[in-house]
């Protein structure tokens, strides 16, 4: 069963994580990898979101193919964690990927080209 | 005092100034920009100098004093480098907010809030070797990631400095970020918090850009006063 779409995205994340679904990246994600770790900017993102090594090898395992229960079990197996460690680290990146919006899962309004065009260019810098 | 509202593209900002030949000035000079039929948020405000008090004081809307010299024309020259950044770049350019040092050899890119508090040294800046741009924004090519900076584009107000803020590309040999020297961002995270500042190009343009300076460039957390001191770190390199 792969997501799409609109519906509500965190209660989609949840649901995704207790089921036995495939994950599937959205299309048109851009990626710069430095030094073992991703930069990756959704198209329904504002912004751009660094990816730990961790999550930066988790999201080349994400290939539409892969089940949540298969992606742990790899997980447990090449790193040696007990499953419920395991369950609970996959769980914790496919949350930062929906943060970052790179699923199929994630909803936004936003565009990322759009929200650049209307960033404003002279923005007074934070308080130190 | 005398508010202009002004309209780049699809972006609106007002500049305030109290001299009635500055406005006049700018109001000849920034015609094609000049709207009426809006109430632009406030970017710059440049007091003109009077009496005593020779020199200028160009601010940002924080407050912070961005240029602070003698006579008003280099006042003028120095807001019209930072309207500058409001222009769309040519193609194969993304502007991102960052402020620039530049040298011989390279370029230094500072994130804010470094070089906003405290004001920036020029004389130690220049001591170094290294000159502050008078832009709140860089411009990077997108293929090689090199610093550029196109002159500023009204001819009139472009005069009115001793120097142009325009010049050929240069490498970026280092960006330095307020924090702990000792534990720096990583690169990536570096990257991420770069092209997060994206004002022109696309998300594709302006990421490869900033993945390509971020590739290459020495990378040093500081202090808030500890800039010149990072500076001649990178400074010191060109040496050995």
């Amino acid at each position: 069963m792969n997501f799409s779409g609109d519906a509500e995205s965190r209660a989609n994340v949840e649901l995704f994580l207790s089921s036995d679904v495939i994950p599937v990246l959205r299309d048109g994600i851009e990626r710069q990898d430095i030094d073992g770790e991703a930069v990756v900017w959704s198209p329904i993102s504002p912004v751009p979101t660094r990816l730990d090594p961790v999550a930066t090898v988790l999201l080349d395992v994400i290939d539409g193919l892969a089940s949540i229960g298969e992606i742990v079990a790899d997980v447990q197996d090449v790193v040696g964690l007990p499953y419920d460690v395991a369950q609970q680290r996959v769980a914790q990146i496919v949350r930062t990927f929906d943060d970052a919006r790179l699923l199929t899962i994630s909803s936004s309004n936003e565009h990322a080209d759009e929200a650049i065009a209307r960033r404003e260019l002279f923005v007074a810098p934070p308080n130190p | 005092m005398t508010s202009l509202n002004l309209r780049f593209g699809t972006r609106e900002l007002s500049v305030v100034v109290d001299s009635r030949r500055a406005a006049k000035i700018l109001r000849r000079s920034l015609e094609a920009h000049t709207v009426t039929d809006v109430d632009a948020p406030l970017a710059f405000m440049l007091t003109a100098p009077t009496g005593f008090q020779r020199n200028h004081q160009l601010i940002d809307r924080a407050g912070i004093t961005l240029s602070n010299g003698r006579g008003l024309n280099t006042g003028l020259h120095a807001l019209a480098s930072h309207l500058a950044a409001a222009v769309e770049p040519s193609a194969g350019v993304v502007r991102v907010g960052a402020r620039a040092l530049v040298g011989d050899q390279d370029a230094v890119l500072c994130v804010a809030p470094l070089l906003h508090l405290p004001a920036p040294d020029r004389d130690a800046l220049a001591a170094l070797g290294y000159r502050l741009v008078d832009r709140l924004a860089v411009d990077l090519d997108i293929e090689t990631g090199n610093l550029i900076a196109p002159p500023i584009p009204w001819s009139a107000l472009r005069q009115m400095g001793n120097r142009d803020d325009g010049f050929e590309p240069i490498r970026v040999s280092a960006v330095l970020v307020a924090g702990t020297p000792a534990t720096p961002p990583s690169r990536a995270e570096m990257t991420a918090e770069l092209a997060s500042r994206l004002t022109f190009g696309s998300a594709h343009d302006g990421l490869a850009a900033v993945a390509t300076v971020m590739r290459s460039a020495k990378l040093l957390a500081t202090s808030l006063d500890g800039v010149i001191d990072a500076l001649a770190a990178v400074a010191a390199d060109h040496f050995e």
